[in-house]
């Protein structure tokens, strides 16, 4: 295979990798601040 | 006495990844392609990382569960839920990355080959476990039902490991956790090494803020139960007697 299509092959996996963990970690952060502010409302 | 909402966020955790990500990133991308297996061997590189982690991950919910029966602190249930939703992620993108991989190396996205479809298996199963936990809101009925089901799950992790020696596979065999030295050269054996503690780092630090985010939760759930448990307390002690009706 050609090594530039390879690396299309390559770019489209560290794309998804990258694109997937900074998903992930802003819906934590997004969740902790709705949990924080949930909370002050009850408080 | 701080209350959860109060707390310390540390930021030290979001540095961390980001640091982690770039460590793999850097390394994977200037080591040398395989002989092979071309530039798409830098797959590799994440891909390995994935699945340690999803096993750590798992194997992780299986001993916080086993604390939690044993010691009956909920601490043990939010240490366990936090990995198994850590656990989830990287399985499925564990399971992405082989598309990925399979497609230009193999010819197909998927095949029902014995290692795909017991890690497809393996990330619906820890799905339930993540929708097992939203059948009730009572903390200790939930953790004792989870923490049985995380117990018991963990058997599938050496299943889904050792598939490719059981079983013929058109995966290939352990690149690192075996009995015998890996056979690939130096430097991509450390690029792996490097990117799969770098993976472990992005863990840890993942698992401080999820479990801080589920600590949050809890506290909200308590906040729910003790006002809706006041309000119940009101109708209880002080009934309309006046026969006036609302």
């Amino acid at each position: 295979m050609d090594p530039a299509v390879q690396w299309n092959w390559v770019i489209l996996a560290y794309g998804f990798t990258y694109a997937a963990l900074v998903l992930f970690t802003a819906s934590i952060a997004a969740r902790i601040t709705r949990a924080r502010r949930r909370l002050a409302e009850r408080s | 006495m701080t209350t959860p909402e109060q707390s310390p966020s540390p930021t030290w955790p979001w540095i961390a990844m980001a640091v982690a990500g770039l460590v793999t990133f850097v390394a994977a991308m200037t080591v040398s392609a395989d002989a092979v297996q071309g530039e798409l061997s830098r797959i590799m590189y994440v891909h390995v990382p994935a699945a340690w982690l999803a096993y750590l991950a798992f194997g992780v919910t299986m001993f916080a569960s086993a604390m939690y029966l044993w010691k009956k602190d909920l601490k043990w249930d939010r240490r366990a839920l936090a990995s198994a939703e850590i656990g989830v992620f990287f399985t499925g993108l564990l399971i992405g990355l082989g598309m990925i991989w399979g497609k230009p190396t193999w010819g197909v996205w998927w095949t029902w080959d014995a290692r795909l479809t017991l890690t497809a298996i393996m990330f619906f199963v820890y799905l339930g476990y993540l929708a097992l936990r939203r059948t009730t809101d009572d903390l200790r009925t939930r953790a004792k039902r989870s923490s049985i089901f995380g117990v018991l799950a963990i058997v599938q992790v050496p299943v889904v490991h050792f598939s490719v020696v059981w079983w013929r596979s058109l995966h290939q065999a352990p690149t690192l956790l075996r009995p015998e030295p890996p056979e690939m050269d130096t430097s991509m054996a450390v690029t792996l090494l490097i990117a799969v503690a770098s993976f472990t780092v992005m863990y840890v630090a993942m698992m401080v803020k999820r479990i801080e985010l589920a600590r949050l939760e809890d506290a909200v759930v308590i906040a729910d139960q003790t006002h809706s448990g006041a309000a119940a307390g009101d109708a209880v002690t002080a009934p309309n007697l006046s026969g006036r009706g609302m």
